[in-house]
Protein backbone atom coordinates (compact mmCIF):
# COMPACT_ATOMS: atom_id res chain seq x y z
CA UNK A 1 0.00 0.00 0.00
CA UNK A 2 2.73 2.44 0.89
CA UNK A 3 4.10 2.31 -2.64
CA UNK A 4 0.67 3.28 -3.94
CA UNK A 5 0.54 6.35 -1.71
CA UNK A 6 3.99 7.40 -2.73
CA UNK A 7 3.04 7.07 -6.33
CA UNK A 8 0.02 9.26 -5.85
CA UNK A 9 1.71 11.95 -3.78
CA UNK A 10 0.70 15.59 -4.21
CA UNK A 11 3.88 16.70 -5.90
CA UNK A 12 3.77 13.91 -8.37
CA UNK A 13 0.12 14.61 -8.97
CA UNK A 14 0.83 18.24 -9.78
CA UNK A 15 3.77 17.52 -12.01
CA UNK A 16 2.46 14.53 -13.91
CA UNK A 17 -1.29 14.99 -13.96
CA UNK A 18 -2.19 18.67 -13.68
CA UNK A 19 -0.66 19.91 -16.90
CA UNK A 20 -2.05 17.14 -19.10
CA UNK A 21 -5.43 17.90 -17.55
CA UNK A 22 -5.04 21.56 -18.50
CA UNK A 23 -4.07 20.58 -22.03
CA UNK A 24 -7.00 18.21 -22.30
CA UNK A 25 -9.22 21.04 -21.06
CA UNK A 26 -7.90 23.28 -23.81
CA UNK A 27 -8.49 20.60 -26.43
CA UNK A 28 -12.02 20.08 -25.13
CA UNK A 29 -12.61 23.79 -25.47
CA UNK A 30 -11.39 23.70 -29.07
CA UNK A 31 -13.54 20.69 -29.89
CA UNK A 32 -16.61 22.28 -28.35
CA UNK A 33 -15.99 25.47 -30.33
CA UNK A 34 -15.68 23.34 -33.47
CA UNK A 35 -18.91 21.58 -32.60
CA UNK A 36 -20.61 24.93 -32.04
CA UNK A 37 -19.58 25.94 -35.53
CA UNK A 38 -21.42 22.99 -37.03
CA UNK A 39 -24.35 23.48 -34.65
CA UNK A 40 -23.78 20.33 -32.68
CA UNK A 41 -26.06 19.82 -29.68
CA UNK A 42 -24.12 18.40 -26.76
CA UNK A 43 -26.17 15.94 -24.79
CA UNK A 44 -23.82 14.62 -22.17
CA UNK A 45 -26.66 13.91 -19.78
CA UNK A 46 -27.79 11.06 -22.04
CA UNK A 47 -24.47 9.27 -21.86
CA UNK A 48 -25.02 7.84 -18.38
CA UNK A 49 -27.80 5.56 -19.50
CA UNK A 50 -25.48 3.82 -21.95
CA UNK A 51 -23.24 2.84 -19.07
CA UNK A 52 -25.73 1.83 -16.44
CA UNK A 53 -29.51 1.91 -16.29
CA UNK A 54 -31.94 2.12 -13.40
CA UNK A 55 -35.26 0.46 -13.89
CA UNK A 56 -37.92 -0.80 -11.44
CA UNK A 57 -35.63 -0.53 -8.46
CA UNK A 58 -32.80 -2.46 -10.08
CA UNK A 59 -29.58 -1.52 -11.79
CA UNK A 60 -28.86 -2.86 -15.25
CA UNK A 61 -25.64 -2.75 -17.20
CA UNK A 62 -25.99 -0.45 -20.18
CA UNK A 63 -24.78 -1.42 -23.65
CA UNK A 64 -21.34 0.14 -23.17
CA UNK A 65 -20.74 -1.79 -19.96
CA UNK A 66 -21.93 -5.00 -21.61
CA UNK A 67 -19.59 -4.31 -24.49
CA UNK A 68 -16.76 -3.70 -22.08
CA UNK A 69 -17.39 -7.08 -20.46
CA UNK A 70 -17.24 -8.79 -23.87
CA UNK A 71 -14.03 -6.92 -24.68
CA UNK A 72 -12.48 -8.02 -21.40
CA UNK A 73 -13.64 -11.59 -21.91
CA UNK A 74 -12.16 -11.76 -25.40
CA UNK A 75 -8.93 -10.20 -24.20
CA UNK A 76 -8.59 -12.53 -21.24
CA UNK A 77 -9.26 -15.71 -23.21
CA UNK A 78 -6.93 -14.52 -25.97
CA UNK A 79 -4.28 -13.75 -23.40
CA UNK A 80 -4.40 -17.31 -22.07
CA UNK A 81 -4.21 -18.77 -25.58
CA UNK A 82 -1.47 -16.29 -26.46
CA UNK A 83 0.63 -17.46 -23.53
CA UNK A 84 0.34 -21.09 -24.59
CA UNK A 85 1.00 -20.37 -28.27
CA UNK A 86 3.88 -17.98 -27.74
CA UNK A 87 5.58 -20.22 -25.22
CA UNK A 88 5.37 -23.20 -27.57
CA UNK A 89 6.63 -21.08 -30.47
CA UNK A 90 9.55 -19.85 -28.41
CA UNK A 91 10.43 -23.37 -27.28
CA UNK A 92 10.15 -24.69 -30.85
CA UNK A 93 12.41 -21.92 -32.11
CA UNK A 94 15.04 -22.82 -29.54
CA UNK A 95 14.64 -26.55 -30.00
CA UNK A 96 17.07 -28.79 -31.84
CA UNK A 97 14.38 -30.06 -34.19
CA UNK A 98 14.57 -28.74 -37.75
CA UNK A 99 10.85 -29.17 -38.38
CA UNK A 100 10.07 -27.31 -35.16
CA UNK A 101 12.33 -24.39 -36.00
CA UNK A 102 11.03 -24.20 -39.56
CA UNK A 103 7.45 -24.30 -38.38
CA UNK A 104 8.01 -21.54 -35.85
CA UNK A 105 9.88 -19.38 -38.38
CA UNK A 106 7.17 -19.83 -41.00
CA UNK A 107 4.43 -18.99 -38.53
CA UNK A 108 6.23 -15.86 -37.31
CA UNK A 109 6.97 -14.54 -40.80
CA UNK A 110 3.43 -15.21 -41.96
CA UNK A 111 1.78 -13.45 -39.03
CA UNK A 112 4.19 -10.54 -38.77
CA UNK A 113 3.98 -9.64 -42.42
CA UNK A 114 0.21 -9.47 -42.79
CA UNK A 115 -2.19 -6.99 -41.18
CA UNK A 116 -4.39 -8.13 -38.31
CA UNK A 117 -7.49 -6.99 -40.15
CA UNK A 118 -6.66 -9.24 -43.12
CA UNK A 119 -5.94 -12.14 -40.79
CA UNK A 120 -9.29 -11.62 -39.13
CA UNK A 121 -11.08 -11.49 -42.50
CA UNK A 122 -9.26 -14.64 -43.62
CA UNK A 123 -10.20 -16.43 -40.41
CA UNK A 124 -13.76 -15.23 -40.61
CA UNK A 125 -14.41 -15.86 -44.29
CA UNK A 126 -12.10 -18.78 -45.07
CA UNK A 127 -10.83 -20.74 -42.08
CA UNK A 128 -13.86 -20.25 -39.83
CA UNK A 129 -16.44 -21.78 -42.17
CA UNK A 130 -14.14 -24.64 -43.14
CA UNK A 131 -13.28 -25.59 -39.58
CA UNK A 132 -16.74 -24.75 -38.25
CA UNK A 133 -15.86 -22.02 -35.76
CA UNK A 134 -18.36 -19.48 -34.48
CA UNK A 135 -17.63 -15.74 -34.44
CA UNK A 136 -16.33 -15.64 -30.89
CA UNK A 137 -13.89 -18.52 -31.43
CA UNK A 138 -12.72 -16.96 -34.68
CA UNK A 139 -12.06 -13.67 -32.93
CA UNK A 140 -10.20 -15.22 -30.01
CA UNK A 141 -8.11 -17.50 -32.19
CA UNK A 142 -7.09 -14.82 -34.66
CA UNK A 143 -6.29 -12.30 -31.92
CA UNK A 144 -4.12 -14.78 -30.07
CA UNK A 145 -2.42 -16.07 -33.22
CA UNK A 146 -1.51 -12.45 -34.00
CA UNK A 147 -0.37 -11.53 -30.51
CA UNK A 148 1.54 -14.76 -29.92
CA UNK A 149 3.86 -13.96 -32.83
CA UNK A 150 5.02 -10.88 -30.94
CA UNK A 151 4.86 -12.30 -27.41
CA UNK A 152 6.99 -15.29 -28.40
CA UNK A 153 9.87 -12.88 -28.88
CA UNK A 154 9.61 -11.89 -25.20
CA UNK A 155 9.63 -15.52 -24.16
CA UNK A 156 12.53 -16.28 -26.45
CA UNK A 157 14.55 -13.42 -25.01
CA UNK A 158 13.63 -14.56 -21.51
CA UNK A 159 14.62 -18.15 -22.21
CA UNK A 160 17.87 -17.19 -23.89
CA UNK A 161 18.87 -14.80 -21.12
CA UNK A 162 18.24 -17.60 -18.67
CA UNK A 163 21.17 -18.62 -16.57
CA UNK A 164 22.58 -21.83 -18.08
CA UNK A 165 23.81 -22.93 -14.69
CA UNK A 166 20.22 -23.40 -13.56
CA UNK A 167 19.46 -25.70 -16.47
CA UNK A 168 22.63 -27.67 -15.95
CA UNK A 169 21.92 -27.93 -12.23
CA UNK A 170 18.49 -29.30 -13.00
CA UNK A 171 19.85 -31.80 -15.49
CA UNK A 172 22.62 -32.90 -13.17
CA UNK A 173 20.06 -33.53 -10.45
CA UNK A 174 18.52 -36.02 -12.84
CA UNK A 175 15.39 -34.04 -13.73
CA UNK A 176 13.92 -34.93 -17.09
CA UNK A 177 13.75 -32.22 -19.79
CA UNK A 178 10.05 -31.67 -19.17
CA UNK A 179 10.47 -31.45 -15.41
CA UNK A 180 13.40 -29.13 -15.92
CA UNK A 181 11.21 -26.77 -17.92
CA UNK A 182 8.31 -27.10 -15.53
CA UNK A 183 10.01 -26.71 -12.17
CA UNK A 184 13.19 -24.79 -12.88
CA UNK A 185 13.02 -22.71 -16.03
CA UNK A 186 9.42 -21.58 -16.45
CA UNK A 187 8.75 -20.34 -12.89
CA UNK A 188 11.78 -18.09 -13.07
CA UNK A 189 11.17 -16.95 -16.63
CA UNK A 190 7.54 -16.10 -15.89
CA UNK A 191 8.47 -14.01 -12.91
CA UNK A 192 11.01 -12.05 -14.92
CA UNK A 193 8.59 -11.46 -17.73
CA UNK A 194 5.58 -10.25 -15.81
CA UNK A 195 6.07 -6.56 -16.69
CA UNK A 196 6.55 -7.07 -20.44
CA UNK A 197 3.63 -9.47 -20.46
CA UNK A 198 1.38 -6.76 -19.02
CA UNK A 199 2.23 -4.68 -22.08
CA UNK A 200 1.12 -7.58 -24.23
CA UNK A 201 -2.18 -7.62 -22.36
CA UNK A 202 -2.60 -3.91 -23.06
CA UNK A 203 -2.00 -4.42 -26.74
CA UNK A 204 -4.45 -7.33 -26.77
CA UNK A 205 -7.16 -5.12 -25.30
CA UNK A 206 -6.40 -2.48 -27.92
CA UNK A 207 -6.37 -4.98 -30.77
CA UNK A 208 -9.57 -6.58 -29.56
CA UNK A 209 -11.46 -3.52 -30.81
CA UNK A 210 -10.85 -4.76 -34.33
CA UNK A 211 -13.21 -7.69 -33.83
CA UNK A 212 -16.04 -5.20 -34.19
CA UNK A 213 -15.69 -5.67 -37.96
CA UNK A 214 -17.07 -9.19 -37.67
CA UNK A 215 -20.06 -7.97 -35.64
CA UNK A 216 -19.10 -9.14 -32.18
CA UNK A 217 -20.78 -6.93 -29.61
CA UNK A 218 -17.70 -5.56 -27.95
CA UNK A 219 -17.18 -2.03 -26.67
CA UNK A 220 -16.44 -0.57 -30.11
CA UNK A 221 -19.43 -2.24 -31.77
CA UNK A 222 -21.73 -1.11 -28.99
CA UNK A 223 -20.44 2.42 -29.43
CA UNK A 224 -21.11 2.27 -33.17
CA UNK A 225 -24.60 0.90 -32.60
CA UNK A 226 -25.51 3.60 -30.09
CA UNK A 227 -24.32 6.25 -32.53
CA UNK A 228 -26.35 4.74 -35.31
CA UNK A 229 -29.41 4.93 -33.09
CA UNK A 230 -28.95 8.26 -31.35
CA UNK A 231 -26.46 10.29 -33.46
CA UNK A 232 -24.52 11.23 -30.32
CA UNK A 233 -21.31 10.77 -32.30
CA UNK A 234 -19.01 12.97 -30.29
CA UNK A 235 -20.12 12.01 -26.80
CA UNK A 236 -20.13 8.28 -27.40
CA UNK A 237 -16.79 8.10 -29.19
CA UNK A 238 -15.12 10.18 -26.49
CA UNK A 239 -16.71 7.94 -23.88
CA UNK A 240 -15.52 4.75 -25.61
CA UNK A 241 -12.00 6.13 -25.97
CA UNK A 242 -12.01 7.16 -22.30
CA UNK A 243 -13.05 3.68 -21.18
CA UNK A 244 -10.29 2.06 -23.22
CA UNK A 245 -7.83 4.63 -21.94
CA UNK A 246 -8.75 4.01 -18.31
CA UNK A 247 -8.30 0.26 -18.63
CA UNK A 248 -5.05 0.31 -20.59
CA UNK A 249 -3.52 3.06 -18.45
CA UNK A 250 -4.43 1.21 -15.26
CA UNK A 251 -2.74 -1.91 -16.59
CA UNK A 252 0.35 0.07 -17.63
CA UNK A 253 0.45 1.71 -14.22
CA UNK A 254 0.35 -1.67 -12.51
CA UNK A 255 3.11 -2.89 -14.83
CA UNK A 256 5.35 0.06 -14.08
CA UNK A 257 4.71 -0.30 -10.34
CA UNK A 258 5.58 -3.97 -10.50
CA UNK A 259 8.70 -3.16 -12.45
CA UNK A 260 9.77 -0.42 -10.07
CA UNK A 261 8.96 -2.08 -6.79
CA UNK A 262 9.43 -5.69 -7.84
CA UNK A 263 6.41 -6.49 -5.70
CA UNK A 264 6.25 -10.02 -6.95
CA UNK A 265 9.93 -10.67 -6.93
CA UNK A 266 10.69 -11.25 -3.29
CA UNK B 1 19.25 -26.48 -24.92
CA UNK B 2 20.35 -27.55 -28.33
CA UNK B 3 23.57 -29.26 -29.09
CA UNK B 4 23.77 -28.63 -32.78
CA UNK B 5 26.24 -30.77 -34.63
CA UNK B 6 27.94 -29.88 -37.85
CA UNK B 7 27.56 -33.47 -39.03
CA UNK B 8 24.51 -35.04 -40.66
CA UNK B 9 21.23 -33.98 -39.07
CA UNK B 10 19.43 -36.72 -37.21
CA UNK B 11 15.68 -36.30 -36.76
CA UNK B 12 14.52 -36.20 -33.17
CA UNK B 13 11.30 -37.45 -31.60
CA UNK B 14 9.96 -33.89 -31.70
CA UNK B 15 10.40 -33.84 -35.49
CA UNK B 16 8.33 -36.98 -35.83
CA UNK B 17 5.62 -35.70 -33.52
CA UNK B 18 5.40 -32.38 -35.37
CA UNK B 19 5.23 -34.01 -38.80
CA UNK B 20 2.53 -36.33 -37.52
CA UNK B 21 0.59 -33.40 -36.04
CA UNK B 22 0.85 -31.43 -39.27
CA UNK B 23 -0.30 -34.45 -41.24
CA UNK B 24 -3.36 -34.87 -39.04
CA UNK B 25 -4.16 -31.16 -39.24
CA UNK B 26 -3.95 -31.10 -43.03
CA UNK B 27 -6.12 -34.22 -43.23
CA UNK B 28 -8.78 -32.50 -41.09
CA UNK B 29 -8.44 -29.41 -43.26
CA UNK B 30 -8.79 -31.41 -46.46
CA UNK B 31 -11.75 -33.34 -45.08
CA UNK B 32 -13.62 -30.23 -43.88
CA UNK B 33 -12.95 -28.19 -46.98
CA UNK B 34 -13.83 -30.83 -49.56
CA UNK B 35 -16.54 -32.78 -47.72
CA UNK B 36 -17.61 -30.60 -44.81
CA UNK B 37 -18.70 -27.42 -46.56
CA UNK B 38 -17.92 -28.44 -50.14
CA UNK B 39 -16.44 -25.17 -51.30
CA UNK B 40 -15.80 -24.93 -55.02
CA UNK B 41 -12.33 -23.48 -55.40
CA UNK B 42 -12.19 -21.39 -58.53
CA UNK B 43 -8.74 -19.91 -58.81
CA UNK B 44 -8.93 -19.34 -62.59
CA UNK B 45 -11.91 -17.09 -62.32
CA UNK B 46 -10.47 -15.32 -59.29
CA UNK B 47 -7.24 -14.51 -61.12
CA UNK B 48 -9.06 -13.24 -64.18
CA UNK B 49 -11.47 -11.15 -62.09
CA UNK B 50 -8.62 -9.59 -60.20
CA UNK B 51 -6.37 -8.85 -63.14
CA UNK B 52 -8.80 -7.67 -65.80
CA UNK B 53 -9.76 -4.03 -65.95
CA UNK B 54 -13.21 -2.65 -66.32
CA UNK B 55 -14.31 -0.77 -69.40
CA UNK B 56 -12.79 2.68 -69.72
CA UNK B 57 -10.18 2.24 -66.99
CA UNK B 58 -6.76 1.07 -68.01
CA UNK B 59 -5.50 -0.44 -64.75
CA UNK B 60 -7.38 -3.26 -63.01
CA UNK B 61 -9.16 -2.28 -59.81
CA UNK B 62 -7.04 -4.62 -57.70
CA UNK B 63 -3.80 -3.10 -58.99
CA UNK B 64 -5.02 0.42 -58.22
CA UNK B 65 -5.62 -0.84 -54.69
CA UNK B 66 -1.99 -1.97 -54.43
CA UNK B 67 -0.81 1.40 -55.78
CA UNK B 68 -3.04 3.19 -53.30
CA UNK B 69 -1.67 1.21 -50.36
CA UNK B 70 1.88 1.95 -51.47
CA UNK B 71 1.14 5.64 -51.94
CA UNK B 72 -0.64 5.84 -48.61
CA UNK B 73 2.19 4.07 -46.80
CA UNK B 74 4.93 6.19 -48.31
CA UNK B 75 3.28 9.54 -47.57
CA UNK B 76 2.21 8.39 -44.13
CA UNK B 77 5.73 7.13 -43.37
CA UNK B 78 7.24 10.48 -44.35
CA UNK B 79 4.76 12.51 -42.35
CA UNK B 80 4.85 10.17 -39.37
CA UNK B 81 8.65 10.30 -39.27
CA UNK B 82 8.57 14.08 -39.25
CA UNK B 83 5.87 14.27 -36.61
CA UNK B 84 7.43 11.49 -34.56
CA UNK B 85 10.82 13.20 -34.46
CA UNK B 86 9.20 16.51 -33.48
CA UNK B 87 7.24 14.82 -30.69
CA UNK B 88 10.22 12.74 -29.56
CA UNK B 89 12.53 15.75 -29.37
CA UNK B 90 9.65 17.67 -27.78
CA UNK B 91 9.87 15.28 -24.85
CA UNK B 92 13.31 16.78 -24.26
CA UNK B 93 12.23 20.38 -24.61
CA UNK B 94 13.21 22.81 -21.85
CA UNK B 95 9.66 24.12 -21.60
CA UNK B 96 7.67 21.87 -19.36
CA UNK B 97 4.26 22.22 -20.95
CA UNK B 98 5.59 21.26 -24.37
CA UNK B 99 7.18 18.23 -22.79
CA UNK B 100 3.88 17.44 -21.13
CA UNK B 101 1.91 17.97 -24.29
CA UNK B 102 4.09 15.59 -26.27
CA UNK B 103 3.96 13.05 -23.46
CA UNK B 104 0.18 13.23 -23.25
CA UNK B 105 -0.21 12.88 -27.00
CA UNK B 106 2.03 9.82 -27.05
CA UNK B 107 0.31 8.23 -24.05
CA UNK B 108 -3.20 8.75 -25.36
CA UNK B 109 -2.48 7.59 -28.90
CA UNK B 110 -0.65 4.51 -27.71
CA UNK B 111 -3.35 3.58 -25.25
CA UNK B 112 -6.54 3.77 -27.25
CA UNK B 113 -7.27 1.19 -29.94
CA UNK B 114 -6.28 2.36 -33.43
CA UNK B 115 -9.77 1.54 -34.62
CA UNK B 116 -11.39 3.86 -32.09
CA UNK B 117 -8.92 6.59 -32.96
CA UNK B 118 -9.74 6.17 -36.63
CA UNK B 119 -13.45 6.61 -36.02
CA UNK B 120 -12.89 9.62 -33.77
CA UNK B 121 -10.58 11.07 -36.38
CA UNK B 122 -13.12 10.44 -39.10
CA UNK B 123 -15.91 12.26 -37.30
CA UNK B 124 -13.94 15.06 -35.66
CA UNK B 125 -10.95 15.98 -37.69
CA UNK B 126 -11.81 14.79 -41.15
CA UNK B 127 -15.05 16.70 -41.21
CA UNK B 128 -13.53 19.88 -39.77
CA UNK B 129 -9.95 20.16 -40.93
CA UNK B 130 -10.34 19.08 -44.51
CA UNK B 131 -12.94 21.69 -45.45
CA UNK B 132 -10.69 24.21 -43.74
CA UNK B 133 -7.84 23.32 -46.09
CA UNK B 134 -10.05 24.31 -49.07
CA UNK B 135 -9.03 21.21 -50.89
CA UNK B 136 -11.98 21.13 -53.24
CA UNK B 137 -10.89 24.40 -54.84
CA UNK B 138 -7.41 23.02 -55.34
CA UNK B 139 -8.81 19.89 -56.90
CA UNK B 140 -11.06 21.75 -59.28
CA UNK B 141 -8.16 23.93 -60.42
CA UNK B 142 -5.66 21.12 -60.96
CA UNK B 143 -5.43 18.96 -64.03
CA UNK B 144 -4.61 15.31 -64.31
CA UNK B 145 -0.95 14.95 -65.05
CA UNK B 146 1.30 11.90 -65.14
CA UNK B 147 3.52 12.81 -62.22
CA UNK B 148 0.60 13.96 -60.08
CA UNK B 149 -1.10 10.65 -60.68
CA UNK B 150 1.97 8.68 -59.66
CA UNK B 151 2.46 10.75 -56.50
CA UNK B 152 -1.07 11.41 -55.34
CA UNK B 153 -3.35 9.22 -57.44
CA UNK B 154 -6.50 10.40 -59.23
CA UNK B 155 -7.52 13.85 -58.06
CA UNK B 156 -11.05 12.85 -57.16
CA UNK B 157 -9.57 10.68 -54.40
CA UNK B 158 -7.23 13.32 -52.96
CA UNK B 159 -9.42 14.11 -50.01
CA UNK B 160 -9.73 10.41 -49.38
CA UNK B 161 -5.95 10.00 -49.54
CA UNK B 162 -5.26 12.91 -47.22
CA UNK B 163 -7.56 11.69 -44.49
CA UNK B 164 -5.99 8.24 -44.74
CA UNK B 165 -2.46 9.60 -44.60
CA UNK B 166 -3.19 11.89 -41.65
CA UNK B 167 -4.95 9.14 -39.79
CA UNK B 168 -2.19 6.55 -40.09
CA UNK B 169 0.59 9.02 -39.48
CA UNK B 170 -1.01 10.43 -36.33
CA UNK B 171 -1.09 6.92 -34.88
CA UNK B 172 2.33 5.91 -36.13
CA UNK B 173 3.92 9.19 -35.00
CA UNK B 174 3.18 8.34 -31.36
CA UNK B 175 5.08 5.08 -31.66
CA UNK B 176 7.94 6.66 -33.61
CA UNK B 177 8.16 9.41 -30.98
CA UNK B 178 8.61 6.76 -28.32
CA UNK B 179 11.38 5.15 -30.39
CA UNK B 180 13.10 8.50 -30.86
CA UNK B 181 12.82 9.28 -27.17
CA UNK B 182 14.37 5.93 -26.27
CA UNK B 183 17.19 6.64 -28.72
CA UNK B 184 17.82 10.06 -27.22
CA UNK B 185 17.76 8.62 -23.70
CA UNK B 186 20.48 6.17 -24.67
CA UNK B 187 22.92 9.00 -25.37
CA UNK B 188 25.11 9.52 -22.28
CA UNK B 189 24.52 12.76 -20.37
CA UNK B 190 28.13 13.75 -20.91
CA UNK B 191 27.47 14.20 -24.61
CA UNK B 192 24.67 16.69 -23.98
CA UNK B 193 26.72 18.54 -21.40
CA UNK B 194 29.76 18.59 -23.65
CA UNK B 195 27.67 20.21 -26.35
CA UNK B 196 26.37 22.80 -23.93
CA UNK B 197 29.73 23.59 -22.45
CA UNK B 198 31.20 24.16 -25.90
CA UNK B 199 28.45 26.72 -26.46
CA UNK B 200 27.01 24.95 -29.47
CA UNK B 201 23.53 26.23 -30.37
CA UNK B 202 20.63 23.90 -29.74
CA UNK B 203 19.96 22.99 -33.37
CA UNK B 204 23.62 22.31 -34.05
CA UNK B 205 23.89 20.27 -30.89
CA UNK B 206 21.15 17.97 -32.12
CA UNK B 207 22.48 17.93 -35.65
CA UNK B 208 26.16 17.28 -35.05
CA UNK B 209 26.31 15.58 -31.66
CA UNK B 210 23.11 13.89 -30.61
CA UNK B 211 21.46 12.66 -33.78
CA UNK B 212 24.48 11.04 -35.45
CA UNK B 213 24.83 8.84 -32.38
CA UNK B 214 21.15 8.37 -31.68
CA UNK B 215 20.20 7.44 -35.25
CA UNK B 216 22.11 4.17 -35.10
CA UNK B 217 20.03 3.19 -32.09
CA UNK B 218 16.80 4.55 -33.51
CA UNK B 219 17.11 2.80 -36.89
CA UNK B 220 16.37 -0.83 -35.95
CA UNK B 221 13.10 -0.20 -34.07
CA UNK B 222 12.16 2.48 -36.59
CA UNK B 223 12.25 -0.01 -39.46
CA UNK B 224 9.92 -2.21 -37.45
CA UNK B 225 7.57 0.74 -37.10
CA UNK B 226 7.51 1.25 -40.87
CA UNK B 227 6.44 -2.33 -41.40
CA UNK B 228 3.65 -2.02 -38.88
CA UNK B 229 2.65 1.23 -40.56
CA UNK B 230 2.10 -0.62 -43.84
CA UNK B 231 0.07 -3.20 -41.97
CA UNK B 232 -1.92 -0.61 -40.00
CA UNK B 233 -2.81 1.08 -43.26
CA UNK B 234 -5.31 -1.73 -43.79
CA UNK B 235 -7.66 -0.47 -41.08
CA UNK B 236 -8.31 2.86 -42.77
CA UNK B 237 -10.34 0.83 -45.25
CA UNK B 238 -13.04 1.01 -42.57
CA UNK B 239 -13.43 4.73 -43.14
CA UNK B 240 -13.64 4.07 -46.90
CA UNK B 241 -10.13 5.07 -47.84
CA UNK B 242 -9.72 3.18 -51.08
CA UNK B 243 -6.69 0.99 -50.54
CA UNK B 244 -5.93 -2.68 -50.93
CA UNK B 245 -8.20 -4.00 -48.17
CA UNK B 246 -11.10 -1.84 -49.30
CA UNK B 247 -10.61 -2.90 -52.91
CA UNK B 248 -10.27 -6.52 -51.79
CA UNK B 249 -13.54 -6.48 -49.90
CA UNK B 250 -15.30 -4.82 -52.84
CA UNK B 251 -14.06 -7.46 -55.27
CA UNK B 252 -14.76 -10.31 -52.83
CA UNK B 253 -18.31 -9.14 -52.27
CA UNK B 254 -19.11 -8.41 -55.89
CA UNK B 255 -17.62 -11.59 -57.34
CA UNK B 256 -18.54 -13.92 -54.50
CA UNK B 257 -15.09 -15.54 -54.63
CA UNK B 258 -14.49 -14.84 -50.95
CA UNK B 259 -11.83 -17.45 -50.23
CA UNK B 260 -9.64 -16.78 -53.26
CA UNK B 261 -9.76 -12.99 -53.11
CA UNK B 262 -8.97 -12.77 -49.40
CA UNK B 263 -6.11 -15.22 -49.76
CA UNK B 264 -4.77 -13.12 -52.65
CA UNK B 265 -5.03 -9.91 -50.63
CA UNK B 266 -3.20 -11.55 -47.72
CA UNK B 267 -0.54 -12.79 -50.13
CA UNK B 268 0.01 -9.31 -51.59
CA UNK B 269 0.35 -7.78 -48.10
CA UNK B 270 2.76 -10.54 -47.17
CA UNK B 271 4.91 -9.86 -50.24
CA UNK B 272 4.91 -6.10 -49.60
CA UNK B 273 5.87 -6.40 -45.95
CA UNK B 274 8.34 -9.21 -46.47
CA UNK B 275 10.18 -7.36 -49.24
CA UNK B 276 10.12 -4.21 -47.12
CA UNK B 277 11.53 -6.00 -44.10
CA UNK B 278 14.32 -7.58 -46.16
CA UNK B 279 15.33 -4.28 -47.73
CA UNK B 280 15.03 -2.36 -44.45
CA UNK B 281 17.24 -4.97 -42.81
CA UNK B 282 19.95 -4.00 -45.28
CA UNK B 283 19.57 -0.33 -44.40
CA UNK B 284 19.63 -1.17 -40.73
CA UNK B 285 22.81 -3.19 -41.13
CA UNK B 286 24.40 -0.28 -42.96
CA UNK B 287 23.44 2.20 -40.23
CA UNK B 288 24.49 0.06 -37.30
CA UNK B 289 27.65 -1.16 -39.03
CA UNK B 290 30.00 0.35 -36.49
CA UNK B 291 28.39 -1.56 -33.63
CA UNK B 292 29.32 -4.91 -35.13
CA UNK B 293 32.81 -3.99 -36.17
CA UNK B 294 35.28 -5.26 -33.61
CA UNK B 295 36.70 -2.36 -31.64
Amino acid sequence: MSCLFRYLSIKRFLSSWLIPVVIIGLLTFLVSRGAENINYQWQWYRVGEFLIQFDKGEWFAGPLLKGLLITLKISLLSLLLTLVLSLSTAILRLSSSIVGRGLARGYLELIRNTPLLIQLYLMYFVFGPILGWDKMTTAIISLSLFQAAYTSEIFRAGLRAFNRGQIEAGLSLGLSRTDNYRYIILPQVFRQMLPPLTNEAVSLIKNSSIVSVIAIFDLTTQGRNIIAKTFLTFEVWLMVAAIYLIITLTLSLIASMVERRKVFMK
Amino acid sequence: MSNRKKSRYRPTKLDGALVLGLGILSLIWWYRSSIGIAYQWNWDEAITTVFTSKKGIDTPFFITGIYATLRLSIWAALFATFLGFVLGVGRYCAIRSIRMFCGTYIQILRNIPPLVFIFIFYFFISSQVLPFLRLDELISRSEESGLGWVLFGPSRLWENLISGVLCISFISAAYIAEVVRAGLTSIPRGQWEAGESLGIPLADKYRFIIFPQALARIAPPLTGQYISLVKDSSIVSLISVQELTFVGSEIANSSGLLFEVWLLVAFVYFCLCFLLSISLRQVERRVTRHFHRGV
